[in-house]
């Protein structure tokens, strides 16, 4: 008999803390500001203009520490998360958070960095982006990363205009973003996003893009094509080259949409493959957290001939004799790419800088989200780079593992059960569905063994999709258990069983039909 | 020839049905709207707008997904079921009734000739349940 994590236990009801206020109640002592009486305006104002100080104080819930501590512990304990479940949620590559990268994030003298420090005095920390940019290029053949994006959808909407920025220095206006069925959803809303036309372009029945087909849509009208690969199936276009030749000989660009990294980290370089541009998503690839809206990073890197459109403000590595210089304001000479070597062990000095005239311009307030950005590094630091390969590697063979165990308990409904997948694997329905089981149920049933549900219902032209993307994490162990559990659903579950579920959790099935129309916000 | 009140389906499951002259009704296959699922939102058609065949006239948010709504032949949309805004769950209730989708004039009754009618779509959607 399988051991299943399971959902057994207390779980503690809590009220938002608004609900919980009494008023006087603190959990801080804040000091006295130091002000004096002789400090303030005649208005009673300090350094505040009267204007902008509220009449009223704000609604603030009125709550001790302890309160506080056991409202958000609670809340956690109803959460299913990558720390306490197997989360083998497909399309989104949602990895383990090495607790070695928290660890750095957490240094003093990186968790306190204000974003308004003056250059000068963050040296170390303009080094960590810059050697991290070099790695990042190290890993993917391409000149240079801009860390303004701070998601994957904020990348390709960067990316596209710095395409855009391309043609309108050229006199050429381009208006069509080619984007194959099988990408990433993001992509046709960030085209439209960047002032161009997507044009879908059907997928063949691997799911994989034909150079052939895409023949049909090639005109001097097309800036550009958005192509995920591995694509959203988990399958890897083949033709990719191919894609590529036909699309610069045309004079247009390849974005890759690098939501799927994950499946050849380490192990390829996009730009082998002719890739012009692509974000990766610190958030998914490398290791930082994920969700909830933010945090992220959607790190944008392009080729040579793109690079000077790139937003600002970046990370100018420049020689110089000393600090001083800059401190002076004095203007240091760049470096010249080929004269790194007359600079060995010469002092660098690392500056902010806007000097990029034919920039995009500015995406973020700062340089960048370098919380996200520190968490990736440490990641790829405490691999090593002989390492990082492995990442991938592993990754596909977990995929490629519960493909083949799952394909045998779920006959038929594996629609690419010829091949071999990359780093993850999708279902069809059909099988579950002869056992009266639809897909949400599966989803749902999986809870209450202790696993946090698959993607469902993605891709859409998979009847009943059950899309599977274990990640490199997770042991033989683990697999064997979460395939145990389809396996006892599909064969044990009863029907009236399926329809309440899941029962262990704290919250059980909702109406989902009324939390999308009438939803209940309480805050 | 089209005749009134028959259905009239397309590959991408809307159906369209005459009701007099040059006007039609459009909605959702009964197949369609169970393949989603609970409809929670529909974006509708813009009155008086002409749409090409195939093109992108909504779309339709289930508790599963969003889908599109395609035009099935060249046409004009007359008006819109408004009532769908509030209570979009019509189209699981009677989609070939009080769900439909919006009203349209078609000015050739040719080109709806090329659609499925009621059994041929059968057999359609049948197979392409698990294609």
């Amino acid at each position: 008999m399988a051991k299943f994590p399971g959902i057994k236990g207390i779980f503690l009801d809590e009220n938002p803390l608004t609900e919980q206020s009494s008023k006087g109640v603190s959990g801080i002592g804040i000091p006295d500001c130091g002000l004096k009486k002789s400090d303030l305006r005649k208005d009673g104002s300090a350094y505040i203009d009267s204007k902008y100080i509220r009449k009223n104080p704000p609604a603030l819930p009125e709550v001790s520490e302890p309160a506080v501590v056991r409202h958000f512990t609670r809340l956690s304990s109803w959460n299913m998360c990558v720390d306490t479940v197997f989360y083998p949620l497909g399309s989104c590559t949602m990895k383990y958070n090495p607790k070695i990268n928290e660890k750095i994030a957490s240094l003093e003298n990186i968790k306190n960095l204000h974003p308004l420090t003056p250059a000068n005095l963050i040296q170390p920390v303009l080094k960590i982006v810059d050697e991290f940019n070099n790695i990042l290029c190290g890993l993917t053949g391409l000149a240079e990363f801009s860390f303004a994006p701070q998601a994957g959808a904020a990348g390709e909407f960067a990316g596209l205009k710095v395409i855009k920025k391309y043609f309108e220095l050229k006199g050429e206006n381009r208006k069509t973003i080619l984007v194959p069925d099988s990408s990433h959803g993001t992509n046709p809303a960030s085209s439209v996003l960047a002032g161009f036309t997507p044009a879908e372009i059907k997928t063949g029945k691997a799911g994989t893009l034909d150079a052939e087909e895409l023949k049909k849509f090639i005109s001097k009208d097309v800036a550009g094509i958005m192509i995920t690969n591995p694509n959203t199936f988990g399958v890897f276009e083949k033709d990719i080259k191919k894609i590529a030749e036909i699309m610069h000989k045309n004079g247009s660009f390849v974005y890759m949409d690098g939501a799927n990294f994950n499946a050849f980290l380490g192990n390829v370089k996009v730009s082998d493959m002719g890739i012009d541009l692509i974000q990766l998503n610190l958030h998914k690839t490398f290791s930082t957290p994920h969700g909830g809206g933010g945090p992220g990073s959607g790190a944008l890197g392009v080729v040579e001939s793109l690079r000077e459109f790139l937003p600002v403000p970046y990370v100018k590595k420049t020689a110089g004799s000393n600090i001083a210089d800059i401190n002076a304001g004095k203007k240091t000479s760049s470096v010249d790419k080929n004269s790194d070597k007359k600079f060995r062990g010469a002092n660098f000095v690392y500056e902010l800088s806007d000097d990029r005239k034919n920039s995009i311009g500015k995406m973020t307030p700062f340089l960048c989200n370098f919380a996200v950005l520190i968490r990736a590094y440490a990641y790829l630091l405490s691999l090593g780079r002989d390492n990082i390969g492995s990442v991938s590697e592993i990754a596909v063979l977990n995929a490629n593992y519960v493909k083949k165990k799952l394909g045998k308990i779920l006959p038929g409904s594996d629609p690419f059960e010829e091949g071999t997948c990359m780093h993850e694997c999708v279902f069809s329905d059909k099988s579950i569905e002869e056992s009266g089981i639809s897909t949400v149920e599966l989803a749902k049933l999986l809870i209450d063994y202790g696993f946090h549900p698959p993607t469902v219902y993605f891709p859409k032209n998979i009847h009943g999709a059950i899309m599977i993307e274990p990640t490199e994490t997770e042991s033989v162990r683990t697999l064997d258990n979460f395939i145990k559990a389809v396996r006892q659903i599909k064969f044990k579950t009863k029907k009236s069983k399926a329809v309440k579920s899941p029962q262990k959790t704290k919250v059980g099935r909702v109406n989902e039909v009324l939390a999308n129309k009438q939803p209940i916000f309480k805050y | 020839m089209i005749k009134s009140g028959s259905f009239y389906f397309s590959k991408s499951h809307e159906w369209l049905s005459k009701d007099s002259n040059n006007k039609y009704r459009i909605g959702i296959s009964d197949f369609a709207q169970s393949e989603l699922g609970d409809v929670v939102y529909i974006s509708l058609p813009e009155t008086g707008k002409t749409y090409k065949k195939d093109a992108k006239i909504g779309e339709i948010e289930s508790v599963k997904s969003v889908s599109e709504i395609y035009a099935p032949v060249d046409l004009k949309i007359l008006s819109v079921n408004s009532k769908l805004n509030d209570t979009p769950e019509l189209i699981n209730q009677d989609p070939k009734g009080a769900g439909f989708i919006a009203e349209a004039e078609i000015s050739n009754d040719s080109d709806v000739e090329g659609l499925m009618d009621e059994n041929k779509y059968k057999a359609f959607a049948e197979s392409s349940h698990h294609e």
